[in-house]
C-alpha cells in the first residue's frame, strides 16, 4: 500500500523531512495559536505519516497558523509545520478544496489582488475587497477611522512599471480561474 | 611481545584499560587532563561536578569507589605512568605507530607508542546553548549534577522547593537546527530517575514531574526506580519542553505542557536539566590530527564484532565510543583491552619474600583534609609516615621506601577506607615481595565526616589503637602460594556469549570446553536468519562452531553440569551427558547461561507471532502487506518487570529490513518508549525516515487487539489516527532469567540478584566478575543484552579471565586467608556448609578440615562458626577482635 | 554606493513612521541609502500561504533588481520582508525551485549571484561605524527608561536561514538600547508572536496574542515596547486598546520603532512619528 496522492504532494511541496516525527510534541507546545487549532501541530504531521492527510481537508490549523517558526526552530527533527502548512494551503487553493477559516482565505485573495493590480499591496483596496468578501462590514471600524484620521492608509495606489514581471509570477495561481 | 600503549583520559574506563594492559606486561602511559583520575566519578575535581553516588544493578554505589582502588593499584605500580595535569601537544602516525609530544607540569615527553586508545569520555553538554531552557539565566533552572551536589551538601532541605520538573533529552537525539548532537546520551533518564529517588528520600513531599520523549529505562535495576517514583507520586510526562518562562518579578519558571489534550501552563519552584553527552574541544583537535573528523566520531560505531577500533592501532572505548552508563562503559573498556591481553609464560618470581617484623603507621591527610599531624606520636611509639594523595605515584613512592627501610612487616594506614587502598597496597608489597600485613582504619568517613573536628582528634586515636591492638595478635606470616594449574577453562552455555567467549579465548591459546544442554550450539539466537545489527545470526554461529572445531575445543551438547569442587586453578566439574558422567578439569569456569523467553499475556497464533518466529522465516513476510511489532509484549509487566533491553533494537532492525526489501509495505511499530539508546538513536532515525510508522500507546495500557475479517485490528489511543489493519502483528517476547540459575548459584556459590540473574560482584559493575575467584559470568545471565552487548560482555569475560590466568600463573602473596588448627579440627563440617564460597573439605584419611588459602576470600565467617574456635582468620585473629574491642570500649590498651 | 533600500509595502502605507524615522537615522549618521526602482510587494504571508511560486518569485524579483541596481547591500526595516528575502536567499543556495529562479532571470536579463547582503535595520545600526558615530551623536539621552524590546518572530527564526542574534534569548536590540541610555528590561515575551497577519482575518486571536506580550512587559515594569517590524507595532499598538470599550483601566504602554527611539535620542523631530501612534507615546518629543 503505496502513500496516497495527497499524503505525497504535501511532503513533496512542503520539502519537509515529516516522516522524522517522533511525536515529541514540542511544536504544539510552541505553537502560539494552537489553543484554536482543531488539529494540533503534532497531529497534523502524525495525520501524514499515517497517511491520513485528507482529514486534514476543510481543517482550520492551516488557516490560522501564523508562520511564526517556533516550530521549525525548536523541533528536534527540523520539520517546519508551517511550511506544511503553506503545502497545504497552496493545495486547497490549486485545487479549489474547501476551505477551514474563509475570512483567511479571503484576506490573502484581497491582498494578493492589489499586488496583481499594482505590484504592491494597496491596503485600501484590500480593506475594501475584504470586507466585501466576508460581507463582515462593521468589524474594526473605530479602530479603522482612527487609522485613517492618522494618515496611515494611504488613499492611492502606485502601480509599478513592469507590472508584467510580477503577473507572470501570478501564473500558476491565476491560470485555475 | 610487549608494546607500549598510550591511554587518553583517566576516568574509569581508561584507569581500566591501563590496569589490564599493564597486567599483561604492555608499557603504558596515561594521559589525564585535569588533575585528579575517576572522570564523572570523582565529585572531589575542583571544577567538573561528578557524580556522587552513582546507581547501578539496583544499588547504590559511591562515586569515588568506583575508581579510586583502580587508580591507586595503578600508582603503587612502577610500570605505568600516569601524568596529571598534562596535554598532547603533538600526536601523528607514521607507519602504524604513533610519535607524540606531551606537556606536563613538571616536564615535557617525546615518545612513540603502538597503538593509542581514546578515553575521555565526555564533557556535559553546555545547557546555556538550549537558549529557551534559560539556563545560566534564571537561578531556579540547574542541571542533574549541580542538584546532585546540593543533595550532597544538604541545601535544598534549608529551601526546600514545592514543585521540582526535570526536563530530559537536553543537548541530545537532535537533527534539528538548533544545537545537540544526533545520539541519546544513554545515561540521563537512568540518573534523572536516580535524582528523583535521592530527592525524594530528603525531600518526600515535594511534587515532581518528569517530561520525555522516552523514558530509557534499559539499565539493570533502572525500572525499579520508576516503579519507587510512580510509588512516590512522580508523574511521568511525555511531552518535550519546547520553552521555559518567567512568572515577573519572582522569575519562577513557568513549563507549559499537553495534559489531556489541554494545554496547562504551571509554575515550577525548580528546574532540571538532563544534560547530554558532548565533545570536548581538546579531544575534536587530537581526532584532527589523526585525520579523523567529528563527523566520523558522530557516526563511528563500529561493527558488533569490531566496535572499537576506527583504524589499526587506534581504539574507543566508554562513553567516547558511544554514550553509556557507567557499567556498559566498563564492559566497553575490558572489550577494548581484549587484542592486547595475551596469555604469559609464567614468570617465576625468583625473588624471596621479605618477612619484616617491625609496626609501622601510614597516615594519610586526603589532600590535607584530614588533621592527621595531631596524632603522630601520640598513641604509640611507632615508626609512622604522613602521605598527602593516595592518587600521587611520588606519594605512595613514600610508602614504598617506608616499607623498605624501615622493615615494616605490620602497618596501619590511616586514611580512608579500605576498599579504597588496600588494594594499592597489596600491588605495592606485592611487587616488593614485602610479606607485609595492612589493616586499614577510616579516619575519614568513620571519623572525621561523623565526628566533626572537635571530636576527631580522641575518636581517631581510640581506631587507630584498636587496630593496632588487634594486629599484634596477627602473627601468622604472608604465604607464597602457586598453582598447579591447568589452563582449560569450561564454559556453560553455548550460546552467542559462550561461543564468543570461547573464540576469544582459543585465540589466545586456552583450551576450552563448552557445555550446552540443548542439542544445538546458539541458544536462542542460533535460527535467526534476518540479519540482527547487521549479523545473520545463524551463520554466524556455524561459523563460530567450525572454528572452536578446528582449534581443538571441546564442545559437548546435550550435557548438563550436575557437580562442582575444588579451588580455582583447578576446578572439579562432573558433567552429565547421555546417562554418563564425565569428569572435566578447569581453571575458570564461565556461566554464559543466557535468558529464557517471557511470552507476556499472549498466544501465538497465525498472525500473531513472536520475535523469534520472525527472525528464524523469512517466508512470512512475503506473504503480508501490513507488518505490525508490539513493543513490550513480554517485559514491563506483572509477569516481567523489567526492560527487555534487546526487544526494540530487534523490532527496529526487522522493520528496517522489510522496508528496504519490500518498500510498499506498511510497517507499523507500537511501543510505550522505544529504547534505541547511544548510537542506536540512529537507527530509530533510519526507520522513520524509510516510512515505518510509530504509534504511541499508554504507559501499561497494552493496545486492544481483535481479529476482524481475517485481519488484526490494533486499536490506537488517539481519537484522530485510525485504528491499524494488520496482516501479521509480532510481539517482542522479553528476556527472563534462565530456570537453571538458581541451580547453577548453588552448585557454583553465587548469588542471584534481586531479579533472579546471576549477580555479579558488587564493586565490579562491568557485571563480569563474581565474588567468587574463578567464575565468571558472559552474557544475558548477568542481565539482557543486545547482540552487540553480549559479543561484548563474552569479550570483557574472556579478558577477564586471561587475566586471571596469569595471575594465578604466578606466585600469590596470600596475607588474609582462614587455617585450621588441625589439633582442635573434630571435622563436624559446620564450616564446610557454612562457608559462601565452598572452599573447607575434609580430607580423606586426616579427619580435619582443609581451607585452601588461595580460594579463600578471607571473610571469616568460618572462623566465627566454628564451635572450637578451631579456625583462624588471620586478619582477625580472636584475641585480636578482643583486643580491639576492648580499646574501642574505652578499657585502656 | 553600496547600500539598496527596501521599504516593503507598509512603510509606505501604515508604518510611513517608520520609513521616515529610518531614512533620517540614516542621513543623521551621514549614510546614503537609495530606494531600489520598481521594487514589487514581497508577498508577505498570502504570498508563501498561496502558491511555491510567490513565495519565492515576489522577493527574489527585488533581489534580483538589486543586484542589477550594483548593491552590495540591502537594507530590509520591515521584519516580514526581511525574513522573506534571506528564505529566498537560501532557497537559491540550496539549489531549490531552480526553474524559477531561471525564468525570472530571464526575464529581468541577469545571471543572479545571489551575492546581496541582506540586513535588517539593528543590524544596519550596529555596525561598528554606524554605531559608534550614533553614541557620539546623542542629544536626549534615555535616562534609564525602562524599554522592552520585542523582537518577534520573523527576525530570529529560523536561525540558520536568517542567523542573526539567539533565536531564543536576543540581546542585540538590549544592546542598542543600552547605548542609547535606556534600561532593558528582563522579559519572557519578547519573542513571542504577535499574531502576525490575521490582523484583519482573526483579529480575536491578534487580540490575546497581543494581550500576553504587553501584560508581561507591564509585570516586568516596562515603560515602552520597542519593535523593528511593522506588523507588530501596528497590533500592539492597535489592539492594547478595546475599541469597543475605550476606557478601560488599564495602562496602555507606547510600542515605538526601534528608529523613531534612535532618532528621538539624536534629537531629531520625532513628534510627526509619534502622532501617527494609537497608543500616543509619552516621551517629551
Amino acid at each position: 500500500m503505496a502513500y496516497n496522492t495527497l499524503t505525497m504532494e504535501i511532503a513533496e511541496l512542503s520539502h519537509q523531512p515529516v516522516s522524522r516525527c517522533f511525536q515529541c510534541q514540542k511544536c504544539s507546545l510552541g505553537c502560539p495559536v494552537a489553543e484554536e487549532m482543531d488539529y494540533l501541530p503534532h497531529q497534523v504531521v502524525d495525520l501524514i505519516n499515517k497517511n491520513l492527510t485528507e482529514k486534514l481537508i476543510g481543517s482550520n490549523a492551516s488557516w490560522i497558523c501564523v508562520s511564526c517558526k517556533t516550530c521549525v526552530q525548536r523541533c528536534p527533527n527540523g520539520i517546519d509545520i508551517g511550511a506544511i502548512h503553506d503545502a497545504l494551503k497552496n493545495i486547497h487553493f490549486q485545487q479549489k478544496l474547501p476551505v477551514g477559516v474563509k475570512a483567511v482565505a479571503d484576506f490573502y485573495e484581497s491582498f494578493l489582488d492589489t499586488v496583481y493590480d499594482y505590484g504592491r499591496a494597496y491596503e485600501l483596496g484590500m480593506i475594501v475587497k475584504h470586507k466585501l468578501k466576508t460581507k463582515n462590514f462593521t468589524q474594526d471600524m473605530k479602530m479603522g477611522l482612527q487609522m485613517f484620521l492618522k494618515g496611515k492608509i494611504k488613499i492611492a495606489p502606485h502601480k509599478i512599471n513592469k507590472i508584467w514581471e510580477v503577473k507572470n509570477l501570478f501564473s500558476s495561481v491565476k491560470g485555475s480561474e | 611481545m610487549t608494546k607500549s600503549y598510550l591511554v587518553i583520559g583517566a576516568g574509569a574506563v581508561g584507569l581500566q584499560i591501563a590496569q589490564d594492559l599493564k597486567e599483561n606486561g604492555h608499557e603504558v602511559w596515561l594521559v589525564e587532563e585535569s588533575t585528579m583520575p575517576g572522570g564523572k566519578f570523582n565529585s572531589q575535581k575542583p571544577l567538573e561536578p561528578g557524580i556522587n553516588l552513582a546507581y547501578f544493578s539496583g544499588t547504590y554505589h559511591p562515586g569515588d569507589y568506583l575508581f579510586t582502588s583502580k587508580a591507586v593499584s595503578l600508582m603503587a605500580s612502577k610500570r605505568v605512568k600516569v601524568l596529571y595535569g598534562s596535554k598532547i601537544s603533538v600526536i601523528k602516525e607514521e607507519e602504524g605507530k604513533f610519535y607524540t609530544e606531551i606537556i606536563a607540569p613538571k616536564e615535557n615527553y617525546t615518545k612513540v607508542f603502538d597503538g593509542v586508545y581514546f578515553t575521555p569520555g565526555f564533557i556535559p553538554f553546555n545547557p546555556e546553548e538550549k537558549a529557551e531552557y534559560l539556563y545560566g539565566i534564571n537561578n531556579f533552572v540547574l542541571t542533574g549534577l549541580e542538584l546532585e551536589n546540593l543533595l550532597k551538601t544538604g541545601e535544598l532541605k534549608k529551601n526546600p522547593p514545592e514543585k521540582v520538573a526535570f526536563i530530559q533529552c537536553v543537548g541530545s537525539r537532535n537533527n534539528g537546527i538548533g544545537p545537540g548532537k544526533p545520539y541519546c546520551s544513554g545515561f540521563c533518564c537512568l540518573y534523572s530517575l536516580k535524582e528523583i529517588d535521592l530527592l525524594k528520600k530528603v525531600l518526600p513531599d515535594t511534587i515532581v514531574k518528569v517530561f520525555y520523549l522516552d523514558l530509557r529505562l534499559y539499565n539493570k535495576g533502572a525500572e525499579k526506580l520508576y516503579q519507587k517514583a510512580v510509588e512516590n507520586n512522580v508523574s511521568f510526562i511525555r511531552n518535550m519542553i519546547s520553552a521555559i518562562k518567567e512568572e515577573p518579578k519572582s522569575y519562577k519558571p513557568i513549563i507549559r505542557y499537553l495534559n489531556n489534550g489541554r494545554f496547562k501552563d504551571e509554575l515550577f519552584d525548580l528546574v532540571v536539566l538532563a544534560q547530554g553527552a558532548e565533545l570536548s574541544p581538546n579531544i575534536k583537535t587530537l581526532l584532527a590530527r589523526l585525520n579523523i573528523t567529528e563527523n566520523e566520531l558522530l557516526e563511528f560505531y563500529g561493527t558488533p564484532e569490531n566496535p572499537h577500533q576506527i583504524r589499526p592501532g587506534i581504539y574507543f572505548a566508554g562513553s567516547f565510543l558511544n554514550p553509556m552508563d557507567g557499567a556498559d562503559s566498563m564492559v566497553s573498556a575490558g572489550a577494548a583491552a581484549f587484542p592486547q591481553i595475551n596469555l604469559k609464560e609464567s614468570v617465576q618470581s625468583t625473588m624471596e619474600i621479605k618477612y619484616f617484623t617491625n609496626t609501622g603507621i601510614i597516615f594519610c591527610n586526603c589532600r590535607g583534609s584530614l588533621p592527621v599531624d595531631e596524632l603522630k606520636g601520640t598513641v604509640a611509639d611507632l615508626p609512622s609516615i604522613t602521605i598527602s594523595d593516595c592518587l600521587n605515584e611520588d606519594e605512595l613512592g613514600k610508602v614504598r621506601s617506608f616499607l623498605l627501610d624501615n622493615q615494616i612487616g605490620k602497618a596501619v594506614f590511616a586514611g580512608c577506607s579500605k576498599i579504597k587502598i588496600m588494594p594499592g597496597l597489596e600491588k605495592l608489597a606485592y611487587e616488593e615481595s614485602i610479606g607485609a600485613r595492612f589493616e586499614v582504619v577510616n579516619l575519614k568517613e568513620q571519623g572525621y565526616s561523623l565526628y566533626g573536628k572537635e571530636k576527631f582528634k580522641a575518636i581517631a586515636q581510640k581506631l587507630l589503637a584498636g587496630a593496632l591492638a588487634r594486629l599484634k595478635f596477627s602473627t601468622t606470616p604472608a604465604l607464597k602460594v602457586k598453582n598447579d594449574i591447568t589452563f582449560d577453562v569450561v564454559i556453560i552455555g553455548g550460546g552467542l556469549a559462550g561461543l564468543k567467549a570461547a573464540e576469544a579465548l582459543t585465540e589466545k591459546g586456552v583450551s576450552v570446553t563448552v557445555v550446552e544442554k540443548q542439542d544445538s550450539f546458539g541458544g536462542k539466537h542460533k535460527n535467526k536468519v534476518i540479519p540482527l545489527e547487521g549479523i545473520n545470526l545463524k551463520e554466524f554461529i556455524e561459523k563460530i562452531v567450525l572454528k572452536l572445531e578446528n582449534r581443538g575445543a571441546l564442545l559437548l551438547k546435550n550435557a548438563e553440569i550436575v557437580e562442582v569442587s575444588g579451588a580455582p586453578g583447578n576446578y572439579q566439574l562432573i558433567i552429565e551427558r547421555f546417562g554418563k558422567r564425565l569428569n572435566i578439569n578447569a581453571a575458570a569456569v564461565i556461566l554464559a547461561t543466557g535468558t529464557q523467553n517471557s511470552y507476556g499475556h499472549y498466544r501465538k497464533t497465525s498472525q500473531i507471532i513472536f520475535q523469534e518466529d520472525l527472525f528464524s522465516s523469512a517466508d512470512l513476510l512475503s506473504q503480508c502487506d501490513s507488518i505490525g511489532f508490539l513493543q513490550c509484549a513480554g517485559s514491563r509487566n506483572d509477569l516481567n518487570p523489567i526492560c527487555s533491553r534487546n526487544c526494540c533494537v530487534s523490532s527496529l532492525d526487522a522493520a528496517i529490513y522489510v522496508k528496504e526489501k519490500f518498500p510498499e509495505k506498511d510497517v507499523f511499530i507500537f511501543h510505550q518508549d522505544i529504547m534505541a539508546y547511544g548510537k542506536y538513536e540512529y537507527k530509530y532515525l533510519k526507520a522513520r525516515e524509510l516510512g515505518i510508522k510509530f504509534v504511541v500507546y499508554n504507559r501499561g495500557q497494552y493496545p486492544e487487539i481483535k481479529s476482524i475479517g481475517g485481519k488484526i485490528q490494533v486499536v490506537t489511543n488517539e481519537n484522530y489516527l485510525d485504528d491499524v489493519v494488520l496482516d501479521l502483528l509480532v510481539l517482542a517476547e522479553g528476556a527472563v532469567p534462565n530456570k537453571e540459575n538458581e541451580k547453577l548459584a548453588e552448585l557454583f556459590r553465587v548469588g542471584l540478584d534481586e531479579f533472579g540473574f546471576l549477580r555479579e560482584s558488587h564493586q565490579d559493575i562491568s557485571g563480569g566478575y563474581f565474588p567468587k575467584w574463578g567464575v565468571f559470568v558472559a552474557g544475558e545471565a548477568q542481565g539482557p543484552k543486545t547482540v552487540r552487548e553480549i559479543l561484548s560482555s563474552a569479550q570483557n569475560t574472556a579478558k577477564n579471565v586471561l587475566t586471571y590466568l596469569n595471575q594465578l600463573q604466578n606466585s600469590q602473596l596470600k596475607v588474609n586467608y582462614s587455617e585450621v588448627i588441625e589439633e582442635k579440627c573434630a571435622a563436624c563440617l559446620t564450616c564446610v556448609r557454612v562457608c559462601p564460597y565452598s572452599v573447607p573439605v575434609v580430607i580423606n584419611g586426616k579427619n580435619v578440615a582443609y581451607i585452601d588459602p588461595i580460594s579463600c576470600q578471607g571473610c571469616g565467617i568460618c572462623a566465627s562458626e566454628c564451635p572450637n574456635k578451631a579456625i583462624v582468620q588471620n586478619n582477625r585473629p580472636h584475641q585480636g577482635v578482643l583486643a580491639e574491642i576492648r580499646v574501642l570500649a574505652g578499657e585502656g590498651k | 554606493m553600496k547600500t539598496g533600500y527596501y521599504p516593503g509595502c507598509s512603510l509606505h502605507s501604515t508604518a510611513t513612521e517608520y520609513n521616515e524615522s529610518v531614512l533620517a537615522v540614516v542621513k543623521a549618521i551621514n549614510d546614503e541609502v537609495k530606494e531600489i526602482e520598481d521594487w514589487n510587494c514581497c508577498g508577505a504571508t498570502a504570498g508563501h500561504s498561496t502558491s511555491a511560486e510567490l513565495a519565492l518569485g515576489l522577493p527574489l524579483r527585488n533581489l534580483m533588481l538589486a543586484e542589477k541596481e550594483g548593491f552590495e547591500e540591502l537594507l530590509v526595516p520591515c521584519a516580514a520582508c526581511y525574513n522573506l528575502f534571506k528564505t529566498a536567499q537560501f532557497e537559491v543556495a540550496h539549489g531549490q525551485k531552480q526553474d524559477l529562479v531561471a525564468d525570472l532571470e530571464h526575464q529581468l536579463g541577469l545571471t543572479y549571484q545571489n551575492k546581496i547582503n541582506v540586513l535588517n535595520f539593528i543590524e544596519y545600526v550596529l555596525k561598528p561605524e554606524n554605531i559608534e558615530k550614533i553614541k557620539k551623536l546623542i542629544k536626549r539621552p534615555l535616562g534609564g527608561i525602562k524599554v522592552a524590546a520585542y523582537y518577534g518572530c520573523l527576525l530570529l527564526r529560523p536561525h540558520n536561514v536568517v542567523g542573526f542574534d539567539n533565536p531564543e534569548r536576543p540581546t542585540k536590540m538590549e544592546k542598542l538600547l543600552e547605548a542609547l541610555g535606556a534600561s532593558p528590561v528582563r522579559w519572557s515575551a519578547k519573542n513571542e508572536c504577535c499574531g502576525g497577519s490575521q490582523a484583519l482575518s482573526k483579529p480575536e486571536l491578534v487580540v490575546r496574542l497581543v494581550n500576553n506580550i504587553v501584560t508581561n512587559a507591564r509585570d516586568n515594569e516596562a515603560e515602552l515596547i520597542v519593535t523593528a517590524c511593522p506588523l507588530c507595532q501596528a497590533n500592539l499598538d492597535g489592539r492594547q486598546i478595546n475599541w469597543d470599550f475605550p476606557d478601560q483601566n488599564k495602562q496602555l504602554l507606547p510600542v515605538l520603532y526601534i528608529s523613531e527611539l534612535i532618532g528621538y535620542a539624536l534629537g531629531l523631530p520625532a513628534e510627526k512619528w509619534f502622532a501617527k501612534h494609537l497608543v500616543p507615546p509619552s516621551l517629551k518629543a
